[in-house]
């Protein structure tokens, strides 16, 4: 019986250890034969969430690029800085990486108290894509283009309902824009991530914004339609103008989010570009072309340079609005 | 006929290597803590949801649901052999499982719950199966105001059900909503009550109140009061076989049983354990052996041991379908599914068919795999009675603090749990509800967005719950429930254990 007894607790330790993961980080041996040992990529969101899938979907194509594996741990949470900061703290010799989504880098860390510190802990490596978000409207709301909903807004002020993630958020500056160069006034309603379509579908409010991917079986069948994409650029498989095509005047890089990989401050310039160069190899990729043509994503390279101004451009926006709207 | 066809490539997923070992592996170790004395299906399932974080959302998603079923099968083993109920689910189980092994027949009583287990957890994901798209299409009108109704249903009709004072249960609840506030409030972009530590500012996750509430509580609670290694009886493999008699007396109970404990699943509270007290009765009131039963009726263990598996099955349906946990192993359940990127609610059978249809497929190979196990392995489950409490004690704790901060390697995760144990056994000696605190932690952040919807949408007019169809039938139930507690009277008078932990 005491065999009996010692399957049973080897059955549970068994268990056990299956769940302990190894977790090597490297430490370099010097810029020159980088990479020479494995990479930490942070993803500072839930694993299984859409910038962690992304991620991951690119992460794998690197890996071939720079012969060494990627090694994935995601730190949710702190509207994606808390990652943010855990790299910071990093050293910076390109073994800890990061991957980063716009609103984090350049907005929420002025709004809410978080560790990170912004852009200046940070060294911009490349972005990977662009997200595109998308506003739409129950279909038998018969509004299908801006001017629709413009038209109805100016007839009925405060009472076009508009469904948006939170106060502060992408989609909720992007409306805000919309309603002051439109001169207009919606009631916008905060409704959480993720909780956009359904009450639009079901009638409750009369339009949502939202990143695209999940709306658009509903445009399919009829039950949502198209207004348009905020952003510069319209994502892949989606039948909708840009808003910034429209009369209204809204500067799209004040509100298009983008995404990709970030390194700790004070990261050496050849390590960046062997990233950067890594980077851009893997967003052309056919791999990763499937990838975004399936998700509805937007591929869009930017090396580390332009990226930085582009971050730069960003945060100072970020501060105006918050100035602007008493976020 | 379409369903067919789509269960068809559910049980194709299933076949990927990975997909089976995830499959088995779920449902042996589900069994293996299930068995355990003092830890229920929630503390099992908290224990080992961070093991299924490794697999891909499909396989983690199975691995989940075969630990939440297996994890429902293991409490009948302590309770028939030893007398020792290992949850609320299995109290009634000791009334009539523990005389049949004093008379013997311990083979046939452990043989029949498995089987009645399997009987009712297979009509229960048929009836999934079928119910899921319609009630789906129905669910798409819920908003807010809904979602209000909803919840403030669930907690009420969870303070009436579970035991205890109003006041009391209103405690466990206040205390599980303000655990939820902490944090960035992604509505508002306000971050609150966090001091100043940056590790709050994402919240707090369910996994360590979860363990520390179910596991480390539980482990606390065993090493205060040092139990002698019990006497196990033998049970010989021949003697699993239940005699044709015993065969033919116990099949109608574990239809009736597994009815009744799928309708019971469909709301809220500790279904399973008022299922099992509401098959009991009803089976000694319509059976021809009444003056068996408490001395070792066949009836009194089938019964009641299929109506808490089709309760656990029953509660997936407001699980799937609204997005909605109505109990403690539920509020786990959302909790997995949330971790694999998988949100349920009325959009999930239509944005994810595969994963919904693998989900049922998955469901009914693990009702069979468990069934399959049960029988050879039934030595081997009970000799883990046998384990020494203290190494059973270590190795709890060890598998606690290894899956929570596996769960998304965060340090502050670990120091929660042990705050959450201490809180859980504070709470079990001051008969404070863990489930009722759990369940709000889940359903405070629908609750909190759902109200200021509402508020905002109806601008300050409560009257809004009165004047949608919906809501006011749910405000109707709410009222009946909690105004007609006559139904559970029976219920309440042999309240042996404290069911507050029932689920």
């Amino acid at each position: 019986m005491q065999r009996r007894t010692f399957a049973a607790a080897s059955l549970l330790l068994a268990g056990t250890l299956l769940t302990a993961c190894t977790d090597a980080s490297g430490s370099g041996n010097g810029s020159e034969d980088y990479p020479s040992d494995q990479i930490t990529m942070i993803v500072p969101f839930p694993a299984g969430s859409a910038p962690d899938s992304t991620a991951r979907t690119l992460a794998s194509v690197m890996e071939t690029e720079l012969g060494q594996r990627i090694v994935i741990e995601n730190k949710e949470g702190g509207s994606g800085t808390i990652g943010l900061s855990e790299l910071a703290a990093a050293e910076p010799d390109g073994y800890t990486i990061s991957w980063f989504a716009s609103p984090g880098v350049t907005m929420q860390w002025q709004r809410i108290d978080t560790p990170f510190e912004g852009p200046e802990a940070i060294t911009p490596v490349a972005q990977a894509i662009s997200v595109g978000t998308v506003m739409f409207a129950a279909s038998d709301s018969g509004l299908t283009t801006i001017e629709d909903i413009v038209a109805a807004a100016e007839a009925a002020p405060g009472e076009i309902s508009v469904a948006l993630p939170g106060e502060g958020s992408g989609m909720d500056l992007a409306v805000r824009e919309l309603e002051a160069a439109a001169e207009i006034e919606f009631d916008r309603i905060y409704v959480g991530a993720g909780e956009q379509i359904q009450p639009v579908v079901n009638g409750t409010y009369d339009l949502g914004a939202a990143q695209a991917p999940p709306v658009v079986q509903y445009v399919e069948r009829g039950d949502l339609s198209w207004i348009g994409v905020f952003g510069d650029a319209v994502p892949a498989g989606i039948d909708a103008p840009l808003v910034a095509d429209s009369e209204y005047e809204i500067d799209p890089t004040a509100v298009a989010g983008y995404e990709g990989i970030v390194a700790p401050a004070g990261t050496p310039e050849e390590i960046v570009d062997a990233l950067a160069a890594a980077v851009e190899t893997a967003v052309a990729s056919e791999e990763f072309s499937e990838y975004i043509s399936s998700t509805h994503g937007i591929a869009q390279f930017t090396g580390p340079d332009d990226l930085a101004q582009k971050i730069d451009d960003g945060t100072a926006t970020a501060t105006e609005l918050i100035e602007r709207y008493g976020l | 006929m379409d369903t067919l066809s789509a269960l068809a490539d559910g049980f194709g997923a299933l076949l990927a290597p990975t997909a089976l070992i995830a499959l088995l592996a779920g449902v042996v170790i589900g069994s293996v803590v299930g068995v355990l004395p003092g830890i229920g299906p929630v503390g099992a399932m908290a224990l080992l949801l961070p093991l299924s974080f490794a697999f891909d959302p499909a396989v983690g998603l199975l691995m989940t649901i075969a630990i939440y079923l297996g994890s429902q099968y293991g409490g009948s083993t302590s309770s028939i052999l030893l007398s020792v109920p290992g949850e609320a689910s299995s109290v009634v189980t000791t009334l009539d499982g523990h005389q049949m092994t004093k008379r013997g027949r311990a083979g046939a009583a452990l043989a029949v719950s498995a089987i009645g287990s399997f009987v009712a957890g297979t009509m229960a994901v048929a009836l999934l199966m079928l119910l899921s798209e319609p009630l789906s299409a129905f669910a798409i009108r819920f908003s807010a105001p809904e979602y209000l109704a909803l919840c403030i249903f669930a907690i009420l009709v969870l303070s009436r059900l579970s035991g205890g004072t109003f006041t009391r249960s209103m405690l466990a609840v206040g205390l599980g909503l303000m655990l939820a506030t902490i944090g960035l409030d992604d509505l508002s972009g306000n971050v609150r009550f966090t001091f100043d530590i940056g590790e709050l500012i994402q919240g707090v996750e369910i996994t360590p109140v979860a363990v520390g509430l179910f596991g480390i509580a539980e482990v606390l609670l065993l090493a205060e009061n040092r139990g002698h290694v019990p006497q196990l009886p033998k049970v010989p493999f021949r003697s699993l076989w239940p005699t044709r008699t015993e065969m033919r007396r116990a099949v109608p109970p574990m239809f009736r049983g597994g009815l009744l404990g799928f309708f019971f699943g469909l709301v809220p509270g500790p279904s399973a354990a008022v299922s099992t007290y509401a098959s009991y009765m009803l089976e000694r009131r319509i059976s021809k052996h009444r003056d068996e039963f408490g001395k070792g009726a066949i009836e009194g263990v089938s019964g009641p041991e299929s109506a808490n598996n089709g309760a656990a099955g029953g509660a997936m349906v407001p699980l799937i379908v609204l997005g909605f946990p109505f109990n403690g192993v539920t509020a786990l359940l959302l909790a997995g599914f949330t971790i694999h990127g998988i949100i349920p609610g009325p959009l999930f059978v239509e944005n994810s068919p595969d994963l919904f249809w693998s989900l049922v497929a998955g469901m009914y190979a693990a009702n069979i795999t468990l069934l399959i196990l049960n029988f050879p392995l039934v030595g081997l489950f009970t000799s883990l009675l046998r384990i020494p409490r203290d190494v059973l004690l270590g190795l709890i704790v060890l598998i606690a603090i290894i899956g929570t901060y596996a769960a998304r390697s965060a340090l502050i995760d670990v120091f929660w749990l042990f705050a959450m144990g201490v809180l859980g056994y504070v709470m079990v000696k001051l008969r404070l509800s863990r489930v009722a605190l759990m369940l709000a932690f889940v359903i405070g952040p629908i609750l909190e967005s759902s109200l200021t919807q509402t508020v905002a949408f109806a601008n300050g007019d409560p009257t809004v719950l009165l004047q949608r169809p919906i809501t006011m039938t749910i405000v109707v139930l709410t009222a009946l429930v909690v105004l007609t507690p006559v139904i559970f009277r029976g219920l309440k008078r042999d309240r042996a254990v404290d069911s507050a932990d029932a689920v």
